[in-house]
């Protein structure tokens, strides 16, 4: 079986307020969703941003992506894969 | 160009139009934006999200980002998701259905108040009849008695703990069944549903209880059978064993556990026993075979075994398993009889050859007598041929013995006083030797019933050996006394009072090996020795249902025990021995004397005897040729004076039956009966039979002139 290699896309937001990272993340989300449903992109989101932790985990989620938080020194790193992790 | 003051006027109108349109459409396109704001938030707030800070969108990005538009995309995805897990749910849920519905036990869901929201069709049937739909209805309506929850309710205890709970051995028209409660919880934790497994146990407590009581059978049958069985593993250790071999081995429960196989092997099997065990290992069939066990307190019991092997698939051995009977007495009985049937055997030789022995020595004696006769008294030739007489009388006397030995015949018994028997036996025996006697008799010894001349043999023949392991003399002690063998006693002797002679000497004893042999036929260690003595010892002690043992240690003694049957009957006063009648030789002026024996030389000894004391003698060969001349000479009128018949006549008539027809001829006959074994019944009772005397054979001239005088004149000593 051919192990696909899943490209990431990086999106850091760090120091972002503005346009939310809620919404920026969801515009990825929603323009790659076929690639990262098949598995061939994984998204990577780094924010220092405590409020995302309560937003894109969740609607990712419901939407029916997996995710993965984990906190590296002062930020976090979010990533969303459309297969199990 | 000028303008008028009404086109100036028109212009200031315009602007402050213009400038109210625009103050309009900026506040119109405010609530546009926080209409778009609203709404963003508001769909946020329906996909499960929290609402926008304000700072995260501000009016320029509000319509470059398309918030609803992304807003719009992600919902799509959230509802295409619901879609699948719903999918997926239907799914889940309807193989949970078949499960439940065939799954091989009975599943009863509840609701927190215990009625019944779902059940498999196995718990369906479990129901009984008439209850009309379950669902909705209390559980205890459908499965309990009288409708009432018990104590031990498991839905009870599962609501009360929100944990698991089980009962066991639940009754339900007349079915086992283990419960199993499991609550399925709320999100804060409640029990909101409980599901309630049934799992019948009526067939599994069936057939553990068939289990049960077949291996109790099987263990009832291992553990009382008399045969000893163990299961060895292959390295040896005890696996199982049952009562019958601990109590034959006799090694405890923790002991077991420590020794193996080859420590219950008896030392002098040990080589036998590991080559068979070894051949077993190899898969041979070695059939039942024969070995020795040692006992905890190294008791030897020998066993007939039956071994053999349990293989795994691959043929590897699991166990040996050994099936043993103690024969340990069988063997020991087999020995005795053996033995016994030895002496018999040698027995009948011996009074075969006896018996002939005894008719040559009659000769001798006779012809040796007769020439006594015609020597001067006292002189060389005369004290030669007493000799000669004396030599013949031992030769007699030796004779006896065999003949003792020989007779398969019953002793003669009678009751008899032990403190004498013990004295004329021993006193006659160390006549002149350096050995000196004591004797120990205790008070109100009990008193027995023998033959007194085979227990005289008895004692003389272990007072000789005890005499001759002393040459350098020493003093020989015989102790008698009362003796009760009990119920457990440890002597092969049944129940009852006995009488114990002990015959001790100080002499050289008897070695541990020649102890076992001493009573064999033949075994002697004396350079001059027959070897019969003390098998006639032996002999003589069995038939009179007695018992002899021997214990000894070398360099410091040997003792012979002796276990007679007591008697109620008092013994009678002795009879006067033969050996303390006078001598007579009186000469007779001739009378008849018929003389039967089958020997040709004892008729020809007793023809020169007879002439000698002045009778006139006529021989037959066997009783019937004797008959018919007795009555023949009677018919002619000259009938016999005396008859005298030999008791034994191989092949033919002898004294006994013939002195019945002769007295039936002449009830007044004067018949003596003469045989070489002075104990027989007859010679012993001779009176009874018929006889007016008795001669043991050999005798001597005086010894025949003074029977022959008795018989005829008809007087007798008291």
């Amino acid at each position: 079986m051919e192990k696909t290699v899943t490209s990431i896309v990086d999106i850091d937001i760090r120091g972002q307020v503005c346009p939310s990272s809620l919404l920026s993340t969801l515009k990825e989300l929603n323009t790659r969703s076929e690639k990262i449903r098949t598995g061939a992109e994984d998204i990577v989101v780094t924010t220092d941003n405590r409020d995302c932790l309560t937003t894109i985990p969740q609607t990712a989620m419901n939407m029916g992506f997996f995710v993965k938080v984990e906190k590296v020194e002062s930020y976090y790193i979010i990533r969303i894969s459309g297969r199990e992790m | 160009m000028n303008y008028s003051e009404t086109d100036l006027r028109q212009l200031i109108e315009e602007n402050q139009r213009l400038k109210k349109d625009n103050d309009e459409l900026r506040g119109k396109e405010a609530d546009a934006v926080r209409y778009i704001r609203q709404k963003v938030d508001q769909l946020l707030v329906v996909m499960g999200t929290l609402p926008l800070r304000p700072e995260e969108l501000d009016d320029a990005s509000l319509l470059s980002l398309d918030p609803i538009g992304i807003i719009s995309g992600s919902f799509a995805q959230v509802l295409k998701h619901l879609k699948e897990t719903n999918i997926a749910l239907e799914l889940a849920r309807d193989e949970i259905q078949v499960i439940f519905d065939s799954v091989g036990s009975n599943i009863l869901v509840l609701d927190k108040d215990m009625r019944v929201i779902a059940f498999n069709q196995q718990m369906g049937e479990l129901f009984p009849e008439g209850l009309g739909n379950p669902a909705g209805k209390y559980c205890r309506e459908a499965l309990c008695v009288d409708h009432k929850a018990c104590e031990l309710c498991v839905v009870q205890r599962v609501l009360e703990s929100c944990d698991t709970a089980t009962v066991s051995d639940w009754q339900y028209q007349g079915r086992s069944f283990d419960i199993i409660g499991t609550p399925i919880k709320d999100r804060s934790g409640n029990v909101a549903q409980i599901v309630v497994l049934y799992l019948e146990t009526t067939e599994r407590l069936c057939m553990e209880e068939a289990l049960r009581e077949s291996e109790e059978r099987y263990r009832d049958l291992f553990e009382n059978a008399n045969d000893l069985v163990h299961i060895v593993a292959p390295d040896g250790t005890f696996l199982l064993v049952n009562e019958a071999w601990r109590k034959a081995i006799g090694y405890g429960p923790e002991e077991i556990e420590k020794i193996r196989l080859f420590d219950i092997f008896h030392p002098d099997c040990m080589d036998k026993c590991v080559q068979q065990f070894k051949r077993i290992m190899a898969g041979e069939n070695v059939g039942v075979f024969e070995s020795s066990l040692k006992s905890k307190d190294g008791k030897e019991i020998v066993v007939e075994s039956t071994v053999n092997c349990r293989l795994d698939d691959q043929g590897r051995i699991l166990y040996m398993r050994g099936i043993m009977r103690d024969v340990t007495a069988v063997r020991q009985h087999e020995k005795e009889l053996r033995r016994i049937e030895n002496l018999e055997s040698i027995g009948l030789l011996a009074g075969g050859i006896a018996h002939d022995f005894n008719n040559l020595l009659t000769s001798f004696l006779g012809n040796v007598s007769l020439a006594k006769m015609h020597c001067q008294a006292g002189g060389y030739v005369y004290d030669l041929l007493g000799n000669a007489e004396k030599a013949t009388m031992k030769a007699r006397s030796l004779t006896q013995q065999l003949l003792t030995f020989s007779k398969g015949g019953a002793p003669i018994k009678k009751a008899v006083s032990v403190k004498q028997l013990l004295d004329d036996s021993t006193s006659f025996v160390l006549r002149g030797s350096s050995v000196k006697y004591v004797q120990q008799c205790s008070q109100d010894l009990w008193s027995i019933e023998v033959d007194e001349g085979q227990l005289s043999q008895v004692i003389q023949n272990l007072v000789i050996n005890g005499s001759q392991a002393m040459p350098h003399g020493g003093v020989i002690t015989i102790t008698s006394e009362n003796v009760v063998v009990g119920d457990g006693s440890a002597l092969p002797l049944p129940q009852g009072k006995y009488v114990k002679i002990t015959v001790s000497d100080q002499g050289i004893g008897i070695s541990k090996e020649n102890r076992e042999k001493i009573f064999d036929p033949y075994f002697t260690t004396k350079e001059t020795g027959n070897g019969l003595g003390l098998s006639i010892v032996h002999s003589i002690i069995k038939r009179h249902e007695g018992y002899i043992a021997v214990e000894s240690e070398q360099g410091r003694g040997t003792s012979f025990f002796i276990y007679l049957p007591a008697s109620e009957v008092a013994p009678v006063m002795e009879k006067e021995s033969l050996h303390s009648q006078p001598a007579a030789t009186k000469h007779n002026d001739g009378g008849t004397v018929l003389v039967m024996d089958d020997d040709a030389l004892v008729r020809q000894v007793s023809a020169k005897m007879l002439e000698r004391i002045g009778y006139k003698a006529d021989f037959a060969c066997d009783g019937e040729e004797a008959i018919t001349m007795y009555s023949k000479a009677k018919h002619n009128g000259c009938p016999f004076d005396a008859v005298i018949l030999d008791l034994t006549v191989p092949g033919g008539m002898g004294g006994r039956d013939a002195v019945r027809e002769l007295l039936q001829i002449d009830p007044a006959a004067r018949v003596i009966v003469s045989s070489g074994y002075a104990n027989d019944p007859v010679m012993a009772d001779y009176r009874e039979y018929g006889f007016c005397e008795v001669i043991p054979k050999p005798f001597r001239l005086e010894e025949l002139a003074q029977k022959l005088t008795f018989a005829i004149s008809g007087s007798s000593p008291q």
